[in-house]
């Protein structure tokens, strides 16, 4: 591998922050952080791009932060992407073995993958990931790797992700603008889990909430491989405006608050929050019983959704390693207590231990995403089959698209 | 869920269930018009049959409609002219004739009222056909327009004030802002597409009730079932529908419902007390394309007694409407009017004290009034996601602050 090919960005363009992690893989494939940039985003709604000028701009410097920091150039970035319009479902393919002797070769393997993910989805959408969860060998149960295995009948059982092509093409679309090459995408939740799991976590069963400013996306791994994956469209934008309207303060100042005296645990006891002056904000005195009531019945209501997911997937019994929330919301006070009573299984507040580098970085749930990305980068650089990648497949479809405009036209 | 029958088909209509519709006042007339041209020019209109009075104190607004038995009111009193937006001289013009009212309510199931608040005879007016009615024993709906923002503040304290007036009379009532007309229709829609359009929503919700009554249904609604649910609430209602045509109506409809922006992320539904629910479908239409248009909506209304109807019109192969009224009963009688509208940045004092202020009721003086709760007309707050997509899970609307839609009060404890 090229030396160049060591140096991997991540890049998410997030609800409340662009952010973008500069990796390098060292010898024996460990990651080391070696710098990172970061803007305050504002051109995303829950977890997608609404105003493309600024979102472009806020990736620009994000990036030269970034470029800055680790003191490298940038041409290609790996990007996350999200929305309440991503969807997923488990799906079975099967291919016949027909060599002559019987043997299970990379076409059987690539084939049945093929097979697998050939599935009826809206017109409107496009297959993000298709993730190889486990193969069957004429009904043999388990089976991680079959190349070499004799039998009559291959079975792969797929995780497949899709989600709107348009709304997918916005962000790669927004990062071509920089201008800067889109080596690939992967949803948050996957990101997120590769940086905050380990193999062991991911053996023994798991759920990653990425709980960020505009979505909560979260991931199941079960038996080592990914089960169960979703997004709601509601993170802390969602708290802060509900902070905003229930105490009727402005949402800067309800972010504030948030961040400064926010909880989620309930007060038996209120007390009063002193809301200091500024510049065209008069005095105020807020309670602080109602502005923990307000947090705690939404991001309860958040993580109650994923539970009931969870339960109505038949997940509940196999998470043994637990739960583990990352994300900015993951820093709210009471995260982990509440999040326990909910779940009823261990609680972690995640941040990224599977990659070294500066503490401060590799500590904050709010990174797992991005950092993460390069550990799926890594992995993707790795993989030997020859499927066009995710983002092959969308932006063959936006070259696709041009052309019948330009058929249209001429 | 509740009653659900399957019975054998009668075509004929007894007199227990009877429907009229009375439209009152300008607003009112021309809805009622308009759905009499619409069934006049068409035998198989699915409102075909139905009974329309234009009620009108203008005797020249009242010339222009065909199709509908109209009543003049208060001759005497506005010799053949309109009110000029006095809302007591659409009062008295009305109880000057209550009589013709009740006559003309007599052996009636259900009595719909169509009017639009604000003006003299709508606001004025409506109350009192809305009296009249009920006690002839009639279920008496009101489906009522609210004045655009843009008429200003002195209308609407009026609307406000006749709605109180009118919830105290009817059963139930349902409340179109016309400001939603424009979410409804877009922005561009001329001005009177976007009064078609609203003429249109009434219609669709009076077609709703028509069919659970009239129609060869799948699953027929009675009378009864239906007083029961909606019956003596005084409340505050929801309306709202969705149609939709191929593989997967059912579903499509429900979510065209949900996506209505009559429905307002729908917590109305969410805390209602009675749910109506009426599916109209082609004669293709199968239990389980019912199914799937009423779980959903049943599900989110579980704190609600939902009574259902299926229809089937022979016009409707491929496609199904869903349309849904739902009710929320206000504060019980003797609450405080503290009722302070969540969402009205007006000021207030008209609406808490509706009765005395701007209408001064000479015969409804003495009786007791039932104070009523408003339910915010402007909506819910969305805050920072006024314009994005709204986060429809399960039919909420998750931009909708949590403690809002759970109902938690947010007062302080004394402390």
């Amino acid at each position: 591998m090229m030396a160049k090919d060591r140096i991997v960005v991540g890049l998410e363009v997030g609800t409340s922050k662009v952010c973008a992690v500069v990796g390098e893989v060292v010898d024996g494939g460990n990651i080391s952080i070696i710098g990172v940039g970061q803007v305050a985003s504002e051109g995303v709604r829950k977890g997608e791009i609404v105003n493309m000028e600024a979102a472009t701009q806020n990736i620009h410097d994000a990036l030269i932060q970034a470029e800055e920091s680790a003191d490298v150039e940038i041409r290609n970035v790996y990007a996350s992407v999200t929305g309440g319009h991503l969807r997923c479902f488990n799906n079975r393919g099967s291919v016949a073995v027909t060599n002559e002797d019987r043997e299970i070769t990379e076409d059987e393997v690539r084939n049945v993958m093929l097979n697998a993910k050939a599935v009826n989805i809206p017109m409107d959408h496009v297959v993000l990931h298709a993730i190889r969860q486990r193969f069957y060998v004429d009904g043999a149960d388990g089976i991680q790797t079959p190349l070499g295995m004799m039998g009559a009948k291959l079975e792969a059982d797929v995780h497949v992700i899709h989600g709107v092509k348009t709304r997918l093409q916005n962000t790669i679309r927004c990062i071509k603008q920089v201008p800067l090459d889109v080596a690939n995408i992967a949803v948050s939740s996957l990101a997120s889990a590769l940086a905050v799991l380990t193999p062991e976590h991911r053996q023994l069963g798991a759920v990653v909430i990425d709980m960020g400013g505009g979505t909560t996306d979260y991931i199941v791994y079960r038996d080592g491989t990914i089960q169960h994956t979703g997004v709601i469209a509601v993170g802390g934008d969602h708290i802060t405006n509900d902070i905003a309207t229930g105490l009727k303060i402005p949402m800067n100042r309800a972010d504030a608050l948030k961040i400064e005296h926010g909880s989620l645990e309930l007060l038996d006891v209120d007390e009063t929050i002193n809301l200091k002056r500024e510049v065209g904000l008069a005095d105020r005195e807020v309670s602080k019983q109602q502005l923990c009531r307000v947090m705690n019945l939404r991001v309860e209501e958040t993580l109650n959704f994923i539970k009931q997911d969870i339960d109505k997937n038949k997940l509940t019994d196999y998470l043994g390693a637990g739960v583990f929330i990352t994300g900015g919301c993951a820093r709210l006070r009471g995260m982990e207590r509440l999040a326990t009573n909910i779940f009823g299984l261990p609680v972690n507040i995640g941040h990224s231990h599977t990659v070294s580098g500066p503490t401060a970085t590799i500590e904050s749930p709010e990174y797992s995403t991005t950092i993460g990305l390069i550990r799926y980068a890594q992995g993707s650089q790795r993989d030997h089959h020859n499927a066009p990648t995710s983002i092959e497949r969308v932006s063959q479809t936006v070259r696709g698209y041009f052309l019948k405009i330009r058929a249209l036209l001429m | 869920m509740t009653p659900i029958r399957k019975t054998t088909e009668s075509n004929d209509t007894p007199a227990r269930t009877r429907l009229k519709v009375f439209g009152v006042g300008g607003a009112g007339c021309n809805a009622v018009g308009q759905i009499a041209s619409a069934i006049a020019g068409d035998a198989q209109h699915p409102l075909a049959g139905i009974e329309l009075v234009a009620v009108n104190t203008d005797l020249q607004a009242l010339s222009g409609i065909t199709g509908a038995e109209k009543m003049q009111i208060g001759s005497a009193i506005t010799h053949g002219l309109g009110t000029g937006g006095d809302v007591e001289l659409g009062l008295r013009a009305a109880q000057q004739d209550a009589e013709r009212l009740e006559a003309a309510a007599q052996n009636t199931g259900i009595v719909f009222i169509v009017a639009g608040l604000g003006g003299g005879t709508g606001t004025g007016a409506a109350p009192v056909v809305a009296k009249a009615a009920k006690e002839q024993g009639a279920l008496v709906l009101a489906f009522v327009m609210q004045p655009f923002a843009f008429e200003g503040v002195g209308r609407r304290q009026k609307a406000l004030a006749g709605l109180d007036q009118l919830k105290a009379q009817a059963d139930a009532v349902i409340c179109i802002p016309n400001d939603k007309l424009f979410k409804v229709a877009g922005e561009r829609a001329t001005a009177i597409d976007a009064f078609q359009r609203g003429n249109e929503l009434v219609a669709t919700g009076v077609q709703a009730f028509w069919q659970l009554l009239a129609r060869k249904g799948l699953i027929n609604v009675d009378f009864a079932d239906l007083r029961n649910a909606l019956g003596s609430k005084h409340s505050d209602g929801l309306f709202s529908f969705g149609t939709a045509t191929g593989k997967d109506k059912s579903r499509e409809a429900v979510k065209a419902l949900l996506e209505n922006p009559l429905f307002e992320g729908g917590d109305v539904l969410g805390k209602a007390e009675a749910v109506l629910i009426s599916v109209l479908g082609g004669p293709d239409m199968t239990l389980a394309d019912v199914q799937h248009a009423v779980e959903p909506i049943s599900r989110i209304a579980s704190r609600g007694q939902v009574t259902m109807g299926a229809a089937i019109d022979e016009a409707y192969v491929d496609r199904l409407t869903i349309t849904v009224i739902a009710t929320v009963n206000a504060l019980p009688r003797r609450a405080a009017p503290a009722a302070t509208p969540v969402a009205t940045r007006q000021p207030v004092p008209e609406v808490a004290a509706p009765v005395t202020s701007s209408v001064k009721p000479a015969a409804v003086k003495k009786e007791p009034q039932a104070k009523q709760e408003n339910l915010p007309l402007e909506g819910v707050p969305r805050g920072r996601f006024e314009k994005s997509e709204p986060t429809l899970y399960n039919g909420e609307d998750l931009d909708v602050p949590t403690y809002l839609r759970r109902g938690v009060s947010l007062k302080r404890t004394a402390s």
